[in-house]
C-alpha cells in the first residue's frame, strides 16, 4: 500500500486494528513518515473545517435542532402508533391461530424467519472494548441489519459466530440476499465442528424453503429431527407442513 | 436519500461543495438520530460525526472510490467508525510537539488546550510554508493538500506523465516543505 493510500485510509478512519498497528509501528520507525502524516492530517482537518462551516451555514443549526426535535417527537408518536398497531395485529394473529391452525401453518416458514435470532450474548466486562463486533452487536440488537452487516464485514478472519450473524444480516436485511446468506451459512455447515452448526442448518433449511427448494429444505429438516438438534420440534411442524402442501 | 443524483455526483466530482449541503439536510434526521443512538452521544456530537462522514464522502467521490448504493448506510457507517476511532485508544495519534516528536502518546484532558494551540500554530506554519513554495511544487502542494484534489486527478491538470512521476515529485516537494517547517518551528521555539 503506498503512502497516499495509507494516509487516506487513516484520515478516513478506514483502518482496522491490524492495519492500524502496522501503520503505528511504521510511524514509530520513521520520523519522515510522522512529519508527512502530520502535514496531511493538519491540512485534512483544515479542509474538513471549511466543509463543516459550509454545511452549518447552509443549514442553520437552530432550525436543524428544531427540525430534529419536532421530527423525533413525530417519529416517537409514529413508532408508538405502529407498536400499538403491531400489537393489535399480533393479538388478531393469535386469535386466528387458535381458531384455525392450518392457516397458520401455511405461513409457518415466514413466521419462523420473522422471529429474529437472538443477538449474541455479551459477558460482563466484554462490552467495554469498542470494536466492529461490539458495534455490530448493538446494530443487530436495534435490528439495523444493514449497518450490522457492514460492521461484521470489517472484522478480519471472523469466527463462526460472527459469520452466522453476517449470514443472518443478509437474511433479515431490508432487501434480503438469500444467496449470500446461504453461501455464508453453508461455509459454517461445511466444517466438522462449529458451535453454531445447528443454527446454520436451521437457517439454511428455512432459506431453501423460502426459495421454494423443497427437496433441500426437507433434507435439512430431516437431519435436524434425526439429530434432535436445535428447533427440532419446529422442524417437525415444517416437515409435516411441506408434506401436507405436496398432497 | 438513498442514492446520489447524477447531477450532484458530477458537481462533486468537479470539486463543487454545494450538493453537500443538500445531502446533509436530506439525511440529517435519519443519520443524526441513528448515530446519536448508536454512539450514546449528544445531538451536537452526532451532527459533527455525520459532517465528518460527509467530508469522507466528498473525498471518496473525488478519487472515484464511492459506490453510489446506499448513502444513509454509508454515512452512518463512516460516522460510527469515526466515533469508534475517537473513543478507542488505538484510533488517535497525538503529537505533543508537532513535527518534532519522538513518541506517540495518548491525549490527556489537561493537555487539550495546549494541544489545540500547538495544532493551530502548526497549521499556520504549514499553510505559510505551502504559500511560500513557488513553481510546480507550490502548485502541486496547493492543489493536493490545500484543495484536497487527489494526485490521480492532478496528473493531467499539472502536466505530469503518470502517477509514479507525480508521486515522486510530491515526495520531493514534501521534503522541502518539512525542512522549511522544521526551520520555522525551531526558530519560534528559540
Amino acid at each position: 500500500m503506498d503512502k497516499e493510500t495509507l494516509f487516506r485510509k487513516y484520515l478516513h478512519s478506514e483502518m482496522n486494528e491490524t492495519e492500524f498497528k502496522e501503520f503505528k509501528s511504521q510511524l514509530d520507525n520513521s520520523e519522515e513518515l510522522r512529519q508527512e502524516l502530520r502535514i496531511h492530517e493538519a491540512m485534512y482537518e483544515d479542509r474538513a473545517k471549511k466543509i463543516k462551516a459550509q454545511l452549518k451555514s447552509g443549514t442553520p443549526s437552530q432550525i436543524n435542532h428544531l427540525k430534529f426535535n419536532n421530527k423525533t417527537a413525530k417519529i416517537k408518536w409514529i413508532r408508538r402508533f405502529a407498536a400499538a398497531f403491531i400489537f393489535m395485529i399480533a393479538a388478531y394473529g393469535i386469535m386466528i391461530y387458535f381458531n384455525n391452525v392450518t392457516s397458520h401453518i401455511d405461513n409457518l416458514e415466514n413466521s419462523y424467519i420473522a422471529e429474529v435470532h437472538l443477538p449474541p450474548s455479551v459477558k460482563m466486562g466484554e462490552n467495554t472494548k469498542i470494536n466492529a463486533w461490539s458495534l455490530a452487536i448493538e446494530a443487530y440488537r436495534n435490528q439495523e441489519f444493514d449497518i450490522a452487516k457492514e460492521q461484521i464485514k470489517e472484522i478480519e478472519n471472523p469466527n463462526d459466530e460472527q459469520s452466522l450473524y453476517l449470514g443472518l444480516c443478509y437474511l433479515y436485511a431490508q432487501n434480503p440476499d438469500y444467496n449470500k446468506s446461504l453461501h455464508i451459512l453453508e461455509s459454517i455447515n461445511q466444517k466438522d465442528k462449529s458451535i453454531v452448526k445447528d443454527e446454520s442448518i436451521w437457517y439454511i433449511s428455512l432459506i431453501h424453503l423460502l426459495q421454494n427448494d423443497k427437496e433441500n429444505a426437507q433434507l435439512g429438516f430431516e437431519r435436524i429431527i434425526r439429530d434432535k438438534s436445535w428447533n427440532h420440534k419446529k422442524a417437525e411442524k415444517l416437515l409435516s407442513d411441506i408434506k401436507l402442501r405436496d398432497k | 436519500m438513498k442514492v446520489l443524483e447524477d447531477k450532484d455526483l458530477e458537481m462533486l466530482k468537479q470539486g463543487y461543495n454545494e450538493p453537500l449541503v443538500k445531502i446533509f439536510e436530506a439525511n440529517y434526521i435519519t443519520c443524526v438520530s441513528h448515530v446519536k443512538r448508536l454512539c450514546h452521544c449528544q445531538d451536537e456530537d452526532a451532527e459533527d460525526l455525520v459532517m465528518d462522514a460527509i467530508v469522507v464522502l466528498k473525498e471518496k467521490i473525488l478519487i472515484g472510490a464511492y459506490e453510489n448504493s446506499n448513502l444513509e448506510s454509508f454515512l452512518i457507517s463512516v460516522a460510527r467508525n469515526k466515533w469508534r476511532n475517537r473513543q478507542s485508544k488505538y484510533g488517535r495519534i497525538v503529537f505533543v510537539d508537532p513535527l518534532d516528536t519522538q513518541h506517540l502518546i495518548e491525549s490527556q484532558p489537561e493537555e487539550k488546550n495546549q494541544e489545540a494551540n500547538d495544532q493551530e500554530r502548526e497549521l499556520r506554519v504549514i499553510k505559510e510554508a505551502i504559500a511560500k513554495t513557488t513553481g510546480k511544487c507550490g502548485q502541486l502542494l496547493r492543489r493536493n493538500l490545500y484543495d484536497g484534489i487527489p494526485l490521480e486527478l492532478l496528473i493531467n491538470e499539472l502536466g505530469y506523465s503518470n502517477y509514479n512521476v507525480i508521486k515522486s515529485s510530491k515526495s520531493r516537494c514534501l521534503k522541502k516543505l518539512r525542512a522549511y517547517i522544521s526551520k520555522v518551528l525551531e526558530k519560534s521555539n528559540g
